[in-house]
């Protein structure tokens, strides 16, 4: 089953991941998409380590290259997040390129992998702020990722000041 | 406490007001101080206090709650666009949406609204 959780900044859609997550048996699997640079990168992924420590989950730390073919079979994952992973396939590289193919085929390669996929993405295009070109097409692949992936999904929620909405689907926990 | 959220000028004051059968007494958070929203019946734009106030937003947001838990709020959604470059627009955008969490999660009622239209969503 996948399940899709979206929401903008600060909004519990990782708690909720982690709580679902939580629930299943076996082998848990957190996937960082974090880059760690930038300021307040430290911060967070500290924060986050700190929620998910006691879990049992085992954590995948990906920056710059994201091998789901890496994953072991046969467990419940959750990856977080689609703007990281976004930004890490368009810009990391020695010239921008166009994100979406990549970020679908990893997270249909995590899919068949894993018998529980959660993923946490992000809402990020309501700030109504023009931006450049670049910042502008980095949004407008979330937005396409998004929708590819909530058809993509059993489950699509969208987080807002901890409340989950369910948009399609049910909340598996 | 009720809590009313919605992107900018999506109708939120005006359906606040419509809750109270009388005029209620209002704190408008871009001009007024924590103590006024202590004891207000409506709270107007509370992301403007925590704008003003960042550094302690968690903090005033749990005194809040305590303190005026029959207040009506009304709070913009700002947590959906990129990340600000600059810390303090961050940090801004996270105390907003921890801030939000917390109301909402003592609230009785929280509503969306769009276009003017009020989903409760809780």
């Amino acid at each position: 089953m996948i399940t899709l959780i979206a929401g903008g900044s600060k909004c519990g859609k990782s708690a909720l991941a982690e709580k679902i997550l939580s629930q299943y048996s076996g082998r848990k699997l957190y996937i960082a998409a974090m880059q760690p640079f930038g300021e307040g990168a430290d911060e967070i992924i500290a924060r986050h380590r700190l929620m998910r420590s006691g879990k049992g989950f085992e954590t995948l730390e990906l920056c710059k290259s994201f091998t789901p073919e890496a994953f072991p079979t046969d467990c419940a994952a959750m990856l977080e997040d689609i703007a990281n992973l976004t930004a890490n396939e368009m810009f990391t590289g020695e010239t921008v390129r166009e994100p979406f193919e990549h970020v679908m085929r990893d997270i249909k390669t995590a899919a068949e992998r894993t018998n529980e996929l959660i993923i946490v993405s992000n809402s990020v295009g309501c700030d109504g702020i023009p931006y450049p070109k670049e910042t502008a097409d980095y949004i407008r692949s979330i937005g396409r990722i998004n929708a590819a992936l909530a058809a993509l999904s059993d489950n699509v929620i969208e987080c807002v000041f901890g409340i989950p909405l369910v948009l399609k689907g049910i909340i598996p926990c | 406490m009720i809590l009313i959220i919605g992107g900018e000028a999506q109708g939120k004051r005006t359906f606040a007001s419509s809750l109270f059968d009388k005029e209620p007494i209002i704190a408008d958070c871009s001009v007024c101080e924590p103590k006024d929203i202590m004891t207000a019946d409506l709270i107007i734009s509370y992301h403007e206090l925590i704008k003003r106030y960042t550094d302690k937003a968690e903090e005033i947001t749990e005194e809040l709650c305590k303190n005026n838990p029959e207040a009506v709020i009304t709070l913009n959604e700002i947590g959906c666009g990129i990340i600000p470059i600059e810390k303090r627009e961050r940090e801004y955008r996270e105390a907003a949406g921890r801030s939000g969490c917390i109301i909402a999660e003592r609230a009785k009622e929280v509503y969306r609204l769009f276009c003017g239209k009020a989903t409760k969503i809780k």
